[in-house]
């Protein structure tokens, strides 16, 4: 028997990638793929790829030289070093489709490649591949790890027996690079990390992860642990370092997102999900206080009864479900998720839209009509639709909008800005505009879109437009924390303070005179019957 | 270096970069960390410390190097301790510990033993001093220190598990955690019947520690089995103290002991409120632990309510929108993984839309959901059609976006669908969608390809394969087909990969009728690139090789002959005549013996492999290529009387421009004759596949390549063989003289030999041509010739007066008599006599492709005058060289 844990980190690549180049991949995949117009990946992953363009640097890479020699004795033979930052980073992009995103590449694109994610086998020179790179996404940027694991599972050639459920350093892996991705808040703009941040990977990693091997994922901690506090008589947990002296106060924060696909299709069916993220910000007294909650969701939330999907922290310890409400006792877990919830039930999306876009030559004319739902609170700090013409450059001939203003953004994305609420009587606003297309040939260089240049260019007409909108102190479903039922087990009287917002998160209104990347039904029942058979 | 370099600069320490070598470069980092404390200096010496545990393995060349490290880290861990810096003592820590350990592998051993020794004492004084509030970070950091020197070291704390339970126990601060990993390990250790051997085991002597945290032998406490029991119930109950991860660390060490001695197994419902707590939990690690328990422990704790607690959060956490995609498929592994260990469960899947890919899900999360849809209905009567049809979102956002990775989601999808589900349905359907999808996007190809591939490997007895090559040659030979110019090297992938198959895959006529129709054709043919050309011409290759030609001969010919007349690179023509040569000429069976060269089978020899069959250059050539004489007239023709034709100078100069300009097009034919040279000592032999390239200078123009399929040898004995006359076909740009470089390329016995032949030098009479003739006057040549002779001649003589430069005239002396320089002129230009008489001759010579040579002959007086009008004017020196011969 193998032993079960080793879940020490050979590597941790932080981040790999950096600064978005929006147009740039787009134009790319453009000239390779003259059908791919607009990316309707919608998971945050790497299949985002046209968003991003990778620099060739990692940010910052750390490797455990004990975990290295560990490695070795571990692999034999079969070890392989970690090859240079830029080799690495070149074969990850391999991996990942961010190069050679147009050809098929064997050791990616083989039919029998096993299905491992989120772990990759990084294809190296000379036939070497380092294998399980972890790769986590975020804000465009790509964070990876690479676990020790054992030898039998290193020196197996044939992975399509392998599953990851026998390797805990992946688990591991994934938690440290969501640990990472709190210590630095990079966006994809940072080319780098300066020395600060640098400074502060450093405190964390060699905190939290000394030798590789990770105690703690929280960064938040990090300060914490180095000046603990260590006078009190009783056991101090480890995820309360220093017991909060002043008044009690917990700050409860309720983030709702709508995502939704609408085609406006007869023979395909609108997508939408409704679901939020619960954080709990809490300054508590005692030595290991408890604090309880109570999510109230009209909907109800419990799986068991209803299909609802509640999925809480480790620090919750219980929960106790009515028809819609959810009780929550959980320690402190400053800065990380209380719970996710999901709502399934809710199908009508709070926006509806109708999108048209024909092309004529160089010109295009866009419709686009915006409908608030009845009941749903009229007022936005943000409300926008933006459709994107990628790799080309838009200019407005003619804007005519009910309400509020049309402008062009980074050249390429025709931007209606509704204000910050629908007419009142109506609850709609349209937007119809003619504009004309150029196709971006370089930075330098541009040529008009017209004649034979047409070719391949009405691919266009199958985009969509996004609905961007933030409300304050609002969630659509109706999730909501009673401030009067928020208890410390520590303290009697806890100032209290409970905030909403509801944001949308790829909320795209599809043109509904072309080709839509949806199907009417899937064989739902079949397969439901045959699962049960 | 540049690794250690950029460490440098982003620690700040730049400035050291400058150090050449690592010995310098630990000087430097020595000096730092010896210089005086302060608070400016703190973060120096902390980056220095981070440093020195980066690069360790680069710093250290020696036991010297090691303790020198040591020594100095150690300095500066004692020297700050009033500044109160637990993060600089922390780090001190740590990079001796590193410094220590990775010496053991560089260095050897019985230096260090005094050091580690001293070390081990070091760090458990440290962790001794339980509760102490000044050092809880140092004292936690030193526990993570000896938890890594008993993973390097298995067994080694083992004496000291009383002693570490205690300061579990009796610590209150943050530290419990950090003893309580190494308790657990040590523990875990102490009570393993075999230990993993690492590579450090065994470096080190384990001598008498000194250090009072020690059990010693004449101690009379001695930790029995029962209370390593007992530390493991501690552990449980501590474990709502730590994070995660260190629940995580702790309970996996508990699950390994279990593992190891089952009768420890009867308390594992202590681990019960562990699953209670992690089952909501959407935490990778918090998750795995409930997961490992299941899978390890499951029968002893688990009850059915939590196994289906444990599927459903399974369920939702692979697909909550609010989880990242890595987390998401990570529970995606986890829950094909538990459903495919306990099927029964299967059925408990209420909502089968959490295994079915949605709208929102990217190619990862679509080909980890359909591969765990295949592998649930694996043994299911029934299930391709609806596996299929589930499908579909992932074919409308291929059909909306191309992108590779939909590409390479749906060929493994479809590859998995086969392997798990090998029946009639699947096996008819896969070929169906993937013929579908390539017509729609001709760049699917080399995934259809390589899935053939893999389909094979695994599946070997199946049609798929076979059924889907046909069914893209039928597709792609249709006049319908998509491709074009730019994707038709897809298309002839297709074509290769089915030519090694069998003909009723291959299809050849209907490939080669394509290629004739669609890709050679004048239209196309001048446009395929060198790669493309090359890549047709390897399919004949291929079809000549494999199949026989008799099924396509015809097919075959016209393709080599369509390439042939509408190709304009030189090696493409090359190869494409001499397939056509070798079509034509050899005998299918021949035909494959020169195609197919023998197998040679690395048994034949046992100890050796043979060599590969490689191009015999031979030194001397053995065979000889020399100009044929233009056939002599010793007596010349009598040239008929015909009347002078009815047509005005300028119209006879007009028809003959138009006539040139076809003549100029055709090539130059001068008769060579080949033989074989004593040199040749394979009379007997038939020499095959002979091709005669030649090499001119490029000013000059070029020749074509000379293809012979079959040159045999005849009446080797006598050395009198026939001769082989060939056409040289010269297309050159400016008849001038020239010497030809001249190769051989040919196979004896199935290998190809390579020679250099005598170089062939080309001489003005060589280009000799009598003035061509317009269509319309061939039956009254001779008038004709005349007529042009006086109309290019006054033409010429014009033009040369002009300052164009396009016609020059000169005049020469020629001292033969009359009678040597008649007989002279009928033998070397009869051809190009167009008048005479006692007095005169008048000679018109067309020069290829452009030029004219007109001389007029006058007797006189025992000399000759010779008047010489052209449009060349290198020719005039040409023509003087010549006459020279005549002497």
């Amino acid at each position: 028997m193998p032993p079960l844990l080793i879940s020490r980190q050979r590597s941790l690549v932080l981040p790999i990638a950096c600064s978005i180049t929006y147009n740039f991949i787009l134009n790319k995949v453009w000239n390779c793929d003259s059908r791919c117009v607009v990316s309707n990946a919608t998971e945050g992953y790497m299949d985002n790829h046209l968003l991003h363009n990778f620099s060739l640097h990692s940010s910052y890479t750390r490797h455990f030289s004990i975990v290295e020699a560990c490695s070795k004795s571990v692999c034999g033979d079969a070890y392989i070093g970690i090859p240079s930052d830029e080799s690495f980073v070149k074969a990850l992009r391999t991996e990942v489709a961010l190069i050679d995103a147009g050809t098929f590449v064997e050791s990616r694109d083989s039919a029998n490649k096993p299905i491992l994610y989120p772990t990759f086998e990084i294809v190296l020179k000379e036939n070497k591949s380092l294998w399980p790179v972890v790769v986590l996404e975020n804000q465009g940027l790509l964070y990876c790890a690479l676990p020790l694991i054992q030898q039998e599972v290193v020196t197996q050639k044939d992975k399509a027996d392998i599953t990851l459920a026998d390797l805990p350093g992946v688990s591991l892996a994934v938690e440290a690079l969501n640990g990472l991705v709190q210590c630095a808040p990079l966006t994809s703009s940072m080319t780098s990390l300066n020395t600060a941040l640098t400074m502060q990977v450093h405190q964390f990693v060699n905190t939290c992860m000394s030798f590789g091997r990770v105690t703690c994922s929280n960064p938040f901690l990090v300060s914490q642990l180095i000046n603990p506090s260590g006078k009190g008589k009783a056991k101090q947990p480890l995820w309360n370092p220093v017991p909060h002296k002043a008044k009690s106060q917990v700050i409860i924060h309720i983030k709702e997102e709508v995502r939704c696909m609408q085609f406006n299709h007869n023979e395909v069916r609108d997508a939408m999900d409704v679901y939020g993220s619960v954080t709990c910000k809490s300054e508590v007294e005692g030595t290991a206080p408890e604090i309880c909650i109570t999510l109230i969701q009209p909907g109800g939330n419990d799986q068991n009864i209803n299909g609802g999907g509640l999925t809480v922290s480790s620090a919750v310890s219980s929960i106790e479900y009515t028809a819609t409400t959810s009780r929550l006792r959980f320690r402190p877990c400053n800065n990380q998720p209380l719970c996710h919830y999901t709502l399934p039930h809710l199908t009508k999306p709070p926006i509806y839209g109708e999108f048209k876009l024909r092309l004529n030559k160089s010109l295009v004319t866009v419709y686009l009509q915006l409908q608030l739902q009845a009941g749903i609170r009229n007022h936005f700090q943000q409300l926008e639709a933006h459709i994107p013409f990628y790799g080309l450059q838009v200019s407005i001939v003619k804007p005519s909008s009910s309400v509020g203003s049309v402008s062009v953004q980074s050249g390429s994305t025709l931007v209606w800005n509704v204000g910050s609420k629908f007419p009142t009587k109506l609850l709609n606003a349209t937007l119809s505009t003619v504009c004309k297309l150029r196709r971006k040939i370089d930075s330098s260089a541009e040529q008009e879109v017209g004649g034979k240049d047409m070719n391949g260019w009405e691919q266009f007409t199958s985009s969509c437009a996004l609905v961007l909108f933030k409300m304050a102190d609002y969630t659509y479903s109706g999730t909501r924390v009673d401030p009067q039922s928020i208890m410390v087990s520590s303290a009697p009287k806890v100032r209290c303070t409970v905030t909403t917002e509801c944001v949308s998160s790829q909320y795209k209104i599809w043109n509904s005179e072309a080709e839509v990347p949806s199907v009417t039904d899937m064989p739902v029942q079949d397969l439901q019957k045959l699962l049960i058979e | 270096m540049s690794c250690v370099n950029r460490n440098l600069v982003a620690l700040g320490l730049g400035y050291l970069s400058e150090s050449t070598d690592f010995p310098s470069l630990l000087d430097q980092l020595i000096k730092i960390l010896l210089e005086e404390k302060g608070s400016e200096k703190f973060a120096s010496k902390y980056n220095v410390a981070i440093f020195i545990e980066l690069e360790s393995a680069a710093l250290i060349f020696s036991a010297a190097d090691v303790e020198l490290i040591f020594v100095a880290l150690k300095n500066v861990f004692q020297e700050c301790t009033k500044e109160n810096s637990p993060l600089l003592h922390g780090q001190c820590i740590l990079s001796m510990t590193t410094v220590l350990l990775q010496a053991f592998e560089k260095v050897n051993e019985e230096e260090l033993g005094v050091l580690f020794t001293e070390h081990i004492e070091f760090l458990l004084g440290l962790v001794n001093q339980t509760n102490n509030v000044n050092n809880i970070h140092i004292r936690s950091i030193a526990a993570r220190c000896l938890t890594e020197i008993e993973i390097c070291f298995p067994q080694i704390l083992k004496n000291c598990v009383d002693s570490l339970y205690m300061a579990a126990v009796v610590e209150t601060s943050i530290a419990h955690q950090c003893y309580m990993s190494l308790l657990a390990l040590v523990i875990s250790h102490s009570i393993a019947d075999k230990i993993n051997e690492t590579s450090l085991w065994g470096k080190y002597p384990n001598t008498q520690w000194k250090s009072n945290f020690i059990q010693q032998e004449g101690d009379t406490l001695i930790t029995g089995y029962t209370d390593l029991k007992e530390m493991v119930s501690f552990l449980v109950d501590q474990l709502p103290l730590c994070s995660t991860e260190g629940v995580a660390w702790i309970t996996m060490q508990i699950i390994d002991m279990m593992l190891h001695k089952p009768d420890l197994q009867a308390s594992a419902q202590v681990l019960k409120p562990l699953v209670l707590h992690f089952s909501n939990t959407y935490s990778t690690v918090a998750g795995h632990v409930v997961f490992l328990l299941e899978k390890h422990l499951g029968n002893l704790i688990f009850q059915e309510k939590d196994m289906i607690q444990l599927l459903q959060q399974l369920l939702l956490n692979s697909s909550h929108p609010s989880l990242s995609a890595s987390t998401r498929l990570l529970y995606l592994d986890w829950l094909s993984d538990y459903l495919s260990r306990r099927p029964e469960k299967i059925a408990s899947i209420q909502d089968v839309n959490f295994v079915l890919p949605g709208s929102f899900d990217g190619p990862e999360t679509h080909l980890k959901k359909l591969k765990l849809l295949s592998s649930l209905l694996k043994n299911k009567k029934e299930s391709s059609v609806p596996l299929l049809h589930a499908l579909a979102t992932l074919q409308k956002q291929m059909k909306c976006k191309s992108s590779i990775k939909l590409k390479s989601a749906l060929i493994k999808v479809l590859y998995r669908y086969l392997c798990d589900h090998h029946n009639v349905d699947m096996s008819a359907e896969v070929p169906r969608i993937l013929v579908a999808v390539t017509k729609e996007d001709i760049s699917f190809v080399p995934f259809v390809l390589n899935f053939i591939h893999c389909v094979q490997d695994i599946l070997p007895k199946s049609s798929v394969p076979s059924c889907l090559l046909t069914s893209l040659v039928m597709a792609f030979t249709q006049p319908d087909s998509a491709a074009t110019l730019a994707t038709f090297h897809f298309v002839l992938d297709i074509f290769l990969m089915a030519v090694t198959q069998d003909l009723c895959i291959c299809q050849p006529k209907a490939i080669l009728n394509y290629l004739m129709k669609y890709i050679v054709c004048e239209e196309v043919c001048g446009l395929l690139s060198w790669m493309l050309g090359h890549q047709i011409l390897s399919l004949c290759f291929k079809l000549m090789s494999n199949y026989d030609t008799v099924v396509f001969f015809y097919e075959l010919c016209e393709v080599l002959k369509m390439f042939m007349a509408n190709s304009e690179d030189v090696d493409l023509l090359d190869r494409a005549h001499i397939y056509h040569s070798l079509l034509v000429s050899l005998s299918n069976k021949k035909l494959k013996e020169v195609f197919v060269s023998p197998k040679q089978s690395i048994m034949a020899s046992e100890n050796t492999f043979h060599s590969a069959s490689a191009i015999c250059k031979l030194d001397e050539p053995i065979l000889h290529l020399k100009k044929e004489r233009r056939a002599t007239m010793q007596s010349p023709e009598k040239l008929i009387l015909e009347t002078n034709l009815d047509i005005p100078e300028a119209d006879i100069l007009k028809l003959y421009a138009n006539n040139i300009s076809f003549v100029a097009q055709k090539p130059l034919i001068i008769k060579g004759r080949l033989s074989t040279t004593s040199r040749c000592n394979v009379k007997l032999q038939p020499i095959q596949a002979l091709a005669i390239f030649f090499t001119a200078p490029e000013a000059w123009g070029r020749i074509e390549p000379i293809m012979i399929g079959h040159y045999a040898v005849k009446n080797s004995s006598e050395y009198s063989e026939s001769p082989h006359i060939v056409d040289i076909e010269c297309f050159l740009y400016k008849p001038y003289p020239a010497v030809i470089q001249v190769r051989a390329d040919f196979s004896i016995h199935n290998v190809c030999h390579m020679c250099t032949l005598e170089p062939l030098s080309l001489d003005l009479p060589d280009f000799f041509q009598p003035l061509p003739v317009h269509d319309e006057f061939i039956s009254a040549s001779v008038v004709w010739r005349r007529a042009l002779f006086h109309s290019l001649w006054n033409s010429l003589e014009e033009e040369s007066l002009t300052v164009s430069n396009a016609a020059f005239t000169s005049v020469c002396v020629l001292q033969q008599s009359r009678e040597d320089l008649r007989a002279k002129l009928y033998e070397e230009l009869h051809e190009c006599i167009v008048e005479e008489n006692k007095d005169f001759f008048h000679v018109g010579i067309y020069l290829f492709p452009t030029s004219h040579l007109l001389m007029k002959f006058l007797f006189k007086c025992g000399s000759t005058l010779v008047r010489i009008v052209t449009d060349d004017v290198n020719i005039l020196a040409h023509v003087n060289s010549y006459f020279k011969t005549w002497l």
